[in-house]
């Protein structure tokens, strides 16, 4: 062969070009045979689309979520002291200068039983009913913020110990449960996903196959004349390249969509929810893997149809 | 050079397409393959490119025996070796310069020289004015041209053709055969399936008949 090649005089740089060239012309190709069909085509991608848009609308929401928990730090954090009942007004206020004296505090608010029932009054529109009862059953409360979040549970033990108080509630308990939450259901999305990712690479390994039977002749052709399965390949893998990426970016338009809906319909329900966004890191996985799907998808569809096609 | 050493081919259905078939076709030669239809002359060209496999004996091309060429190797062997069919195989999305032109895509000829060695193809053949056309904007005999033009555009070292003027009128077949003629002047080994005995008499070239899937050899 190598005599053969040497006789064409080419260089292996000029090969190398016309192979690059080729590449070019595949996507060229890809690209007219995707204009030529495109409902069937925009149809794969739509259902790619579809079935990625819960999962990334799930993942964004999420995100948005342990966003918006990010933004909780030590000035945020609060904690809750419910004094004993038998703990009288003079024993809370000495209680809250100490504390207020206590480098690890950087403020403390006593809220006493008779603030608190009209607190409760006022949150939940119950004058009438709280007005009726003969004694008040609130504790005095001690809210206080601390200094730094990263040692609140030293902190709570701390005040625990104190023969005044009943108990310590932390805020940061809540937010734990709610991190735990999110970081469940992103693992859940995500496994989703996995099992997704076959569905969809079957609806680009099909659209592939038809596409082949299409080009049964021009197969042939092309194996008479020396092409490779390679050469052959090539434009179809960028078919599949296309239908993934398509498909993913619809996907993910779909999911703003989704979210937008959403947002709206919570704030006509009186939630003012900011708008979650697609986080960059499911970005930066969600379109390069979505191409690759499409393309390992085409490599196996073709792969298993052009050995079929023979030529006659 | 094409060597066939006692090849037999069975499909298969069980139809024994040829029997013990032994010839030798020297580089650069020309031969005409005759016989009846259903004599095994197209089962035959097939062996050459291994579109068939043989079920015994073997085929040697360039003294090589294609049956123990590796699968990946099969393509660069078809390189080497121009197919023309009765039916010419266009590819009607193409312009009648690209359907000339895929060999040489095929083996990643820089377009330059692509486009240079398409139009001399084209001129060889009569239908350098013809590039933009499509195949279905052309006459029988025009499409035939094009199919010619394909084959030899990669300058393969063995040309087949299965019944290249099959479907034209006498002078234009004449005229294929003519062009045929020169190829192998120039250096091409020809192996040329007809039944057209009328035509090939004006040709001189040996012929190799076959008949119930067996050879006899006939001198022109």
């Amino acid at each position: 062969m190598s005599r053969h090649h040497a006789q064409r005089g080419h260089t292996a740089q000029a090969r190398l070009h016309a192979w690059l060239a080729h590449h070019g012309e595949s996507l060229r190709d890809a690209l007219r045979r995707l204009k030529r069909r495109p409902f069937g085509h925009l149809l794969s991608m739509l259902v790619i689309a579809v079935s990625l848009t819960i999962p990334i609308t799930l993942l964004a929401t999420l995100h948005g979520a342990r966003t918006g928990l990010a933004g909780w730090s030590s000035e945020a954090a609060q904690l809750q002291l419910f004094l004993k009942p038998a703990a009288n007004g003079r024993e809370a206020e000495a209680l809250l200068r100490s504390l207020r004296q206590d480098p690890a505090i950087a403020e403390a608010r006593l809220i006493t039983p008779e603030e608190g029932l009209a607190m409760l009054a006022r949150a939940h529109a119950l004058d009438g009913l709280l007005g009726e009862l003969k004694d008040n059953p609130l504790p005095a409360v001690i809210e206080l913020r601390p200094h730094s979040a990263t040692d609140l549970e030293g902190l709570r033990t701390r005040l625990a110990g104190r023969p005044e108080v009943d108990t310590v509630r932390m805020d940061s308990e809540a937010v734990q449960r709610l991190r735990g939450l999110i970081d469940a259901g992103e693992q859940l999305t995500l496994i989703f996903l996995l099992i997704l990712a076959p569905a969809l690479a079957i609806t680009v390994g099909n659209t592939i196959r038809l596409e082949l039977e299409r080009r049964t002749e021009e197969v042939r052709l092309l194996q008479l004349i020396g092409a490779t399965h390679a050469f052959i390949r090539r434009p179809l893998l960028y078919a599949g390249a296309i239908l993934g990426l398509g498909g993913t970016l619809l996907g993910l338009l779909f999911a703003g969509l989704a979210m937008r809906l959403l947002l709206s319909a919570a704030a006509h329900s009186g939630w003012q929810i900011a708008l979650p966004t697609v986080p960059p890191y499911l970005l930066l996985i969600l379109i390069p893997v979505g191409m690759a799907l499409g393309i390992v998808a085409a490599w196996l569809a073709s792969a298993l149809q052009i050995r079929r096609i023979r030529p006659a | 050079m094409i060597e066939f050493s006692r090849v037999s081919k069975t499909y298969p259905n069980g139809q024994a397409a040829l029997q013990e078939v032994s010839f030798r076709l020297p580089a650069g030669r020309m031969a005409f393959l005759t016989g009846p239809s259903g004599a095994g002359k197209s089962t035959l060209l097939k062996l050459i490119p291994q579109i068939e496999r043989p079920s015994s004996g073997k085929v040697l091309i360039h003294g090589t025996d294609i049956g123990r060429l590796a699968g990946w190797r099969i393509p660069h062997l078809r390189r080497r070796i121009g197919l023309i069919f009765q039916d010419p195989h266009l590819l009607a999305e193409l312009s009648v310069f690209d359907n000339i032109a895929l060999p040489l895509r095929v083996q990643h000829y820089p377009r330059e020289e692509t486009a240079r060695r398409v139009r001399a193809a084209l001129d060889k053949v009569g239908l350098l004015d013809r590039e933009r056309a499509r195949p279905q904007e052309l006459s029988g005999g025009e499409q035939q041209r094009v199919n010619i033009a394909r084959a030899l555009v990669a300058k393969p070292s063995i040309i087949l053709a299965d019944e290249p003027t099959g479907n034209l009128d006498p002078e234009l077949a004449f005229e294929i055969m003519r062009l045929f003629t020169q190829f192998n002047a120039a250096g091409v080994t020809m192996l040329i399936a007809t039944h057209a005995l009328g035509l090939i008499n004006q040709f001189d070239a040996p012929r190799l008949m076959l008949r119930e899937g067996r050879l006899r050899m006939e001198e022109a």
